[in-house]
């Protein structure tokens, strides 16, 4: 699990608050924490790769475009990174390598499927010289 | 926003238009209800869809109103055809979601020996839990015939009936579709999962007519005291989820594009007319059609499921669509506003039709009681069967509440099933609960939702809606 994030506990949805010194490290983080609500009791070895590139009109899409693009590779191909390494990211695009493996029943099990990342109250901000995120998903 | 709030009369409140508000936002509930639902920002979101152009006299809540993406979930809200504006967030991302109920002639006593026999059948029949994919894999181009035919397209292809068809909304297949627009991701999306019940709040309910509050219209409907009964509720899965969020992206530039000031970005939204607000509805009724073939399929399942855990003859049991409605959608209706007739746009979230007697669109079986209106409650108390009214046409474009609502976040709802064993509570109750995880039951269980009971009375009492017949569960299963 990862640490350092606070869980936004709603009462039909939920949510995740993290700041971290780095952009990159912020919207990696995020990502690890959206995994660690989706399936909060299973580990994920790094057995496959894959590659991912996401755009947007502002930073804080960006975050959402981002998050979206990783659920539905999990829907899709049952994918879940272990890793998250950023290759190139600005505040238009982001282009990331996953190291992760695909759901396997007998080891993994999911527990909340996400609907969709949401844009209410959605927050990415530069505060204090550190970044900080906040962001909904519907459950 | 507490000092602003007038009560209208015992199950009415509004908040006065003030601001950036073209209309004012009026509230159905109960004074009691009013309390809690002061409590998350259900009502500032109430109050925030009235700033949205077009707006036809009210932004509406229902009873079972709580807080949502951009409309509060038990929203409802009206726009003109020429200046009014469509918007995502008042549908939701689960696009007609819904509820279907079948009756039975199966009675109590038939089934109880084989409950959990049923129960397990129709966790074996049915895809359900997340991550569960469908059985049915399309090629694109069936999968479009899906997006256009709905419930019609399964019943071609053997699941159910042409008779299943009548007792839908929309007679399971709303007009406008244009799968052409769809992104591949939500093809994707949808052919993974056709046919599955999904998670969370999804269920497939069997259980017994408990209470007749209505002799004459539950006559109409088939419903008799002790009669067996099963509900399905569901939606259009990953594939709705990818329309709406495809939508947000677009609404979001359209919202721009038409200067339209949004105080929250979910409330994303374009002018009807225009090519956006266009694309939305033909892209939304594909959604809406995903859903109403979904619930046929699994209808389908739960007709065979039944078969094989009662031995009896599908005669016997005689499964049969009473209604099903959607609860998380937008339609072009007319209304009649200050006298004259106009083709509204009317948005439902977390909301359902509720037309009355003698409307056009409900099926002419039951156009002399108006149109059912089902609301499913928690999985250990019970659920309603209603019928729209008059009163629903007049003041809240012929619209009513959906359900319960929760109370509990999901995490809260986990730790208090902490050492318990939740399956066996239920059993006691008399009630065979099967589920994909132990967690999927927590986060269900009974205390983390409002009583249904009171959002039926609330809307009973502002006249909105009137009692048909009380159902209790008796086997679920759960994703």
């Amino acid at each position: 699990m990862i640490k350092d994030v606070t869980i936004i506990d709603h009462t039909a949805d939920i949510g995740i608050r993290l700041s971290r010194d780095r952009l990159e490290t912020v919207f990696v983080d995020a990502a690890l924490a959206m995994f660690d609500i989706i399936a909060p009791d299973s580990t994920f070895l790094e057995k496959e790769t894959r590659e991912v590139q996401v755009e947007a009109e502002d930073i804080e899409q960006l975050l959402v475009n981002w998050l979206s693009e990783l659920n539905v590779l999990l829907q899709l191909q049952q994918f879940v990174p272990a890793r998250l390494s950023i290759l190139e990211m600005d505040k238009h695009i982001l282009k990331a390598r996953l190291f992760g493996e695909r759901i396997d029943p007998r080891a993994h099990q999911i527990e909340i499927e996400i609907k969709a990342v949401t844009y209410h109250n959605l927050k990415v901000k530069q505060e204090s010289g550190r970044w900080s995120v906040q962001v909904l998903f519907d459950i | 926003m507490t000092q602003n709030v007038k009560k209208i009369h015992d199950y009415l409140f509004e908040i006065p238009k003030t601001g950036k508000m073209r209309v004012p936002a009026r509230i159905y509930a109960s004074e009691k209800m009013m309390k809690d639902i002061f409590k998350d920002n259900a009502l500032e979101q109430a109050a925030n869809v009235a700033w949205l152009p077009g707006i036809i006299e009210h932004s509406l809540a229902m009873p079972d109103i709580h807080w949502g993406y951009g409309f509060p979930i038990g929203g409802v809200a009206a726009f003109e055809p020429d200046e009014g504006v469509i918007s995502p967030g008042g549908v939701g991302y689960d696009i007609n979601c819904g509820v279907r109920l079948l009756k039975t002639d199966l009675a109590a006593e038939d089934i109880q020996p084989k409950l959990k026999d049923i129960v397990n059948e129709l966790y074996h029949f049915i895809p359900s839990g997340v991550g569960s994919t469908g059985p049915i894999k399309l090629s694109r181009k069936d999968e479009k015939i899906v997006l256009a035919e709905g419930a019609h397209w399964a019943v071609k292809q053997g699941f159910g009936s042409r008779d299943d068809l009548d007792k839908i909304e929309e007679h399971g297949k709303i007009k406008g579709a244009n799968p052409e627009l769809i992104s591949d991701r939500a093809f994707a999306r949808g052919r993974a999962q056709l046919g599955t019940l999904g998670s969370g709040n999804h269920f497939v309910e069997v259980g017994m007519i408990e209470h007749i509050f209505d002799p004459v219209a539950a006559d109409v409907l088939g419903l008799k005291k002790g009669g067996i009964t099963v509900i399905i509720h569901t939606g259009s899965r990953g594939f709705g989820h990818q329309v709406c969020d495809d939508a947000i992206k677009s609404m979001l530039r359209a919202a721009s594009k038409y200067n339209i000031t949004l105080p929250d970005r979910q409330l994303c939204c374009a002018p009807i007319r225009s090519p956006e607000g266009q694309h939305y509805l033909a892209q939304m009724a594909c959604a809406v059609n995903f859903a109403f073939a979904n619930r046929q399929l699994i209808t389908h399942w739960a007709r065979e499921a039944l078969k094989k855990a009662t031995g009896f003859s599908e005669k016997d049991i005689n499964m049969q669509v009473v209604y099903e409605v959607a609860h998380n959608i937008a339609k072009i209706e007319e209304h009649e506003v200050n006298g004259r007739k106009i083709k509204a746009c009317v948005h439902r979230k977390g909301a359902t039709r509720a037309f009355p007697p003698h409307h056009p669109d409900i099926p002419a079986d039951y156009r002399e009681i108006g149109q059912p209106v089902l609301i499913p409650g928690d999985m250990g108390r019970y659920s309603y069967v209603l019928v729209g009214t008059e009163n629903a046409m007049r003041e809240t474009f012929g619209s009513t509440c959906h359900g319960a609502g929760r109370v509990m976040s999901r995490k809260k709802a986990k730790q208090a099933g902490k050492g318990r064993d939740l399956r066996q509570e239920m059993t006691t109750r008399g009630i065979t609960v099967r589920a994909s995880s132990y967690a999927t039951i927590a986060e269900e269980m009974p205390e983390a939702y409002k009583d249904v009971s009171n959002v039926v009375d609330a809307v009973q009492g502002a006249g909105i809606s009137k009692k048909v017949a009380r159902l209790v569960p008796l086997g679920v299963i759960k994703g």
